[in-house]
This record gives C-alpha cells, structure tokens and sequence, in this order.
C-alpha cells in the first residue's frame, strides 16, 4: 500500500489572463468524470499584474494535502510565470507555453522534459476568433489533447456552467480549436512503487 | 445518492449556514471571506433572508446580534482586520446570550498582514479577543465538507448554549475549490428557534433565567412581548443590577454553561493514535498536510499518529489528555508563532517531548517539513 500522490496541473501567468477561470473550469469538468479533485489559486493584492497562477489536483481517492510540490503539466501563460514555475515540472512532465509572451524557454527545461508544446495561442487565438479573451479555453483543449487528463465533452459542459449563455458557441469553438492544434498526445504515468522484500 | 460537486469553501460556508436557518446575514466585504457576503447576496434572498452590506464590521457585527435577539438565526464573515473590531460586539453578544456565528477567514497579520496568503495567527484571538471573562465556542474545520457541516453545528451551538459562535477558517479552506458529496438534508439536523405560542397568554418571557443545566432558556421568535437587554450586569429579567451577588451568580453561569459541557461540546478528530509514539496536533487546513506526513512516515514504519482539534475552544483537553499519556512526544504544527502549544504544553503533565512546528510566510506547511520534523524528534527521544 503506497501514498497515492494526486496528479497536478499548474496554470500560470499574470494576473488577468484568465487562468483562474481555466482552472475551475478543468476542475468542474475533472468532478465531472468522477474524481476527487483540489483547485487552489495565488495571487497578489493587485487585480491586473503580477505573477498569478492556479492548481489542479486530482486523483481516484479523496485528497489530504491539498497542494503539490512538483506538476505533471504546467500550462504557461507568461515569460515572468515560466520563469518562476519551471523548476516545479515533473521530471518528463507535460509544458505547455504560450510563445505570444513567453521569448525565451528556460535552459533546465530542456533537462526536465521533451514533452514541449510550444504554440502562439494567443496571437492564433486572435487570428481565427478576431479577440483573443478566449485564448484560455484554447489552452484548455490543447491541455485536453495534449494530456489526455480530460474529456473535451467533460470540458465544454463544465464551460457551460461558468459562462454566460451567449458565449457558449464561441467558446466551444475555442475549445475544439484548442484540441486541432495539438499534433501529439502524451500519458501521465501512475507513480507508486511497491516495497518487496521478496519473501513474506 | 447524494450530489457530487465542486464547491469554494467560502460558498459551502454560506450555503451550509442558510442550510441551518440563516436568515440575516450583515457583513462588509474583505478577502478571503468576500465569497462568503457574495453568496449569500445571491442566496439569501431566494430564501425570503435578509442580506446587508454594513457600513464597517463594528456595525455588521451589532447587526447580527440584533437580529438575532428579534428571532431570525443570523451570522456575519470577516477576516482578521474586521475581526479584530468585532471584538466588542462579541463580548457583548456573550454578556446579552444572543445565538450568533461570526466567520473568520484567517489572512496572514497583524494589522493588514497578507490578505491572500495562509495563517492561523487568530487563535488565541477567538478566545480572548473581547474583554472580560466570557465563555466561547470556536469551531475550525479542515475540508470543504466540513466547512458545509459543522457550519450547521456552529448554528446549533449557538442556540443550545446562546451563545456567539466563532467559525474558524484560512485562506487555502476559503479560497479552496474541493470535490464532496453534498449531505442530503436528512443528515443536517438543525436546531428551529420557537414562535411565542410557547408564551401562554398571561407569561412572561424570561430569557436569562438559567436552568439547572445552567443554560439560558431558549430565545423565541418575537413580536408580542418584549424583554431588556443590556450588556451592563444584569438579573434574570435583563435589567441592571449592581448587587454583587446577582454580578457573581450571572458570570458563573455563563462560564459554566460551557465549561460544564465542554465534553459534549468537544469534536476532534484522530488518524493512527491508537499505538502512536510520537503524535502530532495540527487543525484547520495545516491539518491535511499533517495527515500526509502520517501517512508517508506509516509507510516507513514510524509510528505516528494525527490528533485534530475541530472545536479549538474549548479545546477538547480530556482527549488529549488520554493520549498524551501514551506517547514519547508531541508536535504541534501551525501556521502562527505558537498559540495551540501553550494548551498543549498545559496538559503536558508528564512533560512528554514538546515541539514547535511553526510557519509565518504565508505558504502552506508542507508535508517534508513536517516529515523533517519528525525525523528529528525520532532521532532525539526513541532512538537516542
């Protein structure tokens, strides 16, 4: 019997780009699919600015401690975010950046990871929608594709409950626009290791 | 089967406290308790309650209490800023016996401290924040189900025992989102307040006349008759006396009518003590990371156990006396300089090993630092 570690996703950016939404709505979609899941935020006094991010944990059993050390995915939002959060990627975790404000990739990435999604999200966000306010729920399809953690139907219902009526459409389309920018799909892996003596 | 959602824990406080019968609801608004005066913006009046938004929280404080002794269950939310000044209203809600709950979502302090980030520095507050001796109840749970819980407790408390209730919570438990299934409402058993047709025609309505339990009568809903209230000393009729022995017999009873039943009062909650050697005490959200570092320092076969205060005051002093009687040592883990230890090292008769864990910067204690801790406690009394 091993502690079972939740998984954890790490939303990142400045205040104001929306992450904390993003993450209710993974969190409302992963309860949803029936699972036990912890969303926490951190933020500064100030409304807009600042480094600003917001966790998801979840696992097949209920969860104590309700924050994580390290992140199987982090989604970055800003190069102020990256910067500050890289080093708390698993080792073969999933990074997500958003290249629209993120220049530079911090070298130790490289040493964590190859699972590397590196797109414009916002810039493309704004090409196809003509507004880039729902770049976040194109991070959320991307997140879903690119993770496997969760449904895209579990997504769009969970979006529904959280925003208004007249947005729905456009949203969903950023979801499903999300999901069509993801060429590749990578596995979390369980972590718990058995103790075996080898003879009991 | 009952619902499975994602609820705040600010939320689940508001929505549990209308679940107990909350009808009046006065606050001004501060982080991390804002959610808790929004929802019930939004809730309260669906439910035919009543919602204020206060000038100050001296102001949303007296609110309450008036509404309270006027018949409707009421409560009021702060963080510690707003708590310190309710601190009068408080002491005064003792002295009149009003039912109230006052929310404190803890925020880093003193003084305007860190609004977002994680303490329990309001401990000791809660129980000697207002002047005098008087007599208080504080609940401090864990989880965002608990929150939605022992809510309701809170409210029944605080008509059992006609009392001011405060309702202990953190920055992580109130800003928290969390998965739980919602209990039905046949498992939420709320404590109504009477109308006057329990006031046969020609009666008095006695509020502060003690039983031999030393409780005051319960406080009906008004509208016919009428008593006095003053928070000078007073007799059972609530007018004021200046006899020392009326001032003797009234200061007595509102002490014992809690400390007599402190153990009926009293909720904890334990993980692993039954053979635990060394035995941590942690509360409120701080608790969940303790629960972790048990669990891991099971795995390697250290014998660690978690005790829990819910209710911190009166803090639940016969349980741990037990347990503290079987263990080599103590870690009190929280997230202030020490408040829980001194009752803790109170009760430490046997002067069992003692040690503080204790963290300021508003970042949540992590389960290593506990681990650590007990680490170091291990090396120094089991194994040396």
């Amino acid at each position: 019997m091993a502690v079972r570690q939740p998984h954890s996703v790490r939303i990142s950016g400045i205040g104001g780009q929306g992450n904390v939404l993003m993450g209710i709505i993974l969190a409302d979609a992963l309860v949803s699919m029936g699972l036990w899941v912890v969303q926490t935020q951190s933020y500064g006094a100030q409304v807009r600015g600042g480094l600003s991010y917001c966790d998801v944990l979840f696992c097949k059993e209920p969860i104590d401690y309700p924050k994580a050390n390290n992140f199987n995915v982090i989604y970055s939002m800003h190069q102020i975010a990256i910067n500050a959060h890289i080093n708390l990627l698993k080792p073969n975790g999933i990074l997500i950046i958003d290249s629209s404000y993120v220049t530079d990739i911090p070298k130790e990435a490289f040493r964590l990871t190859k699972k590397i999604v590196m797109k414009p999200i916002s810039k493309l966000t704004q090409e196809r929608f003509g507004t880039a306010l729902p770049s976040n729920m194109v991070g959320l399809g991307i997140i879903s594709k690119a993770s496997k953690i969760v449904q895209p139907e579990a997504l769009k219902r969970s979006m529904k409950k959280h925003i208004k009526e007249k947005y729905h459409k456009l949203n969903e389309e950023a979801i499903e626009f999300g999901i069509s920018l993801v060429e590749k799909s990578y596995t979390i892996k369980e972590e718990s290791r058995e103790f075996i003596r080898g003879f009991e | 089967m009952s619902e499975y959602v994602l609820m705040q824990g600010d939320e689940a406080c508001a929505l549990g406290a209308i679940k107990a019968g909350c009808r009046f609801f006065a606050g001004y608004p501060i982080t991390p308790a804002t959610e808790i005066a929004e929802t019930m913006a939004k809730e309260l009046p669906k439910v035919g309650g009543t919602f204020i938004q206060m000038e100050d929280e001296i102001a949303s404080a007296a609110a309450i209490v008036g509404a309270s002794l006027a018949g409707e269950k009421a409560m009021t939310a702060t963080s510690g800023p707003g708590f310190s000044l309710m601190q009068e209203v408080i002491g005064y809600a003792s002295m009149v016996e009003a039912p109230t709950v006052f929310v404190n979502v803890q925020r880093g302090g003193p003084s305007t401290g860190m609004p977002t980030k994680l303490a329990q520095g309001d401990i000791m507050q809660a129980r000697w924040g207002t002047h005098g001796d008087h007599p208080v109840i504080a609940i401090y749970p864990s989880t965002v189900e608990e929150v939605y819980r022992y809510i309701v407790t809170a409210f029944n408390y605080a008509e059992h025992y006609r009392t001011p209730v405060v309702f202990l919570m953190d920055e992580v438990l109130g800003h928290m989102r969390e998965s739980l299934y919602l209990p039905p409402d046949s498992e939420l058993k709320s404590v109504p307040r009477a109308g006057e047709s329990v006031l046969e025609d020609d009666d008095i309505f006695q509020p502060f006349i003690g039983d031999d339990q030393m409780l005051a009568a319960p406080l009906i809903k008004m509208g016919k008759s009428r008593f006095h209230v003053s928070g000078l000393v007073h007799d059972e009729s609530g007018f004021p006396v200046g006899a020392a022995v009326d001032a003797n017999r009234l200061l007595r009873r509102l002490d014992h009518k809690i400390r007599l039943h402190a153990d009926e009062i009293n909720i904890c909650d334990e993980y692993m003590t039954d053979d635990a050697e060394i035995l941590i005490v942690a509360y409120g959200s701080v608790a969940r990371s303790a629960l972790r570092a048990v669990k891991i320092a099971r795995e390697d076969k250290i014998n660690v156990g978690l005790f829990r205060p819910i209710t911190i005051w009166p803090f639940p002093a016969t349980r741990l006396r037990q347990l503290l009687k079987k263990t080599s040592a103590v870690i009190v883990v929280e997230m202030n300089l020490g408040q829980i230890v001194y009752e803790v090292s109170r009760l430490n008769r046997r002067s069992t090993k003692l040690e503080l864990l204790s963290k300021v910067n508003g970042e949540m204690v992590t389960p290593q630092e506990i681990l650590d801790t007990i680490a170091k406690v291990k090396s120094e009394v089991l194994d040396l």
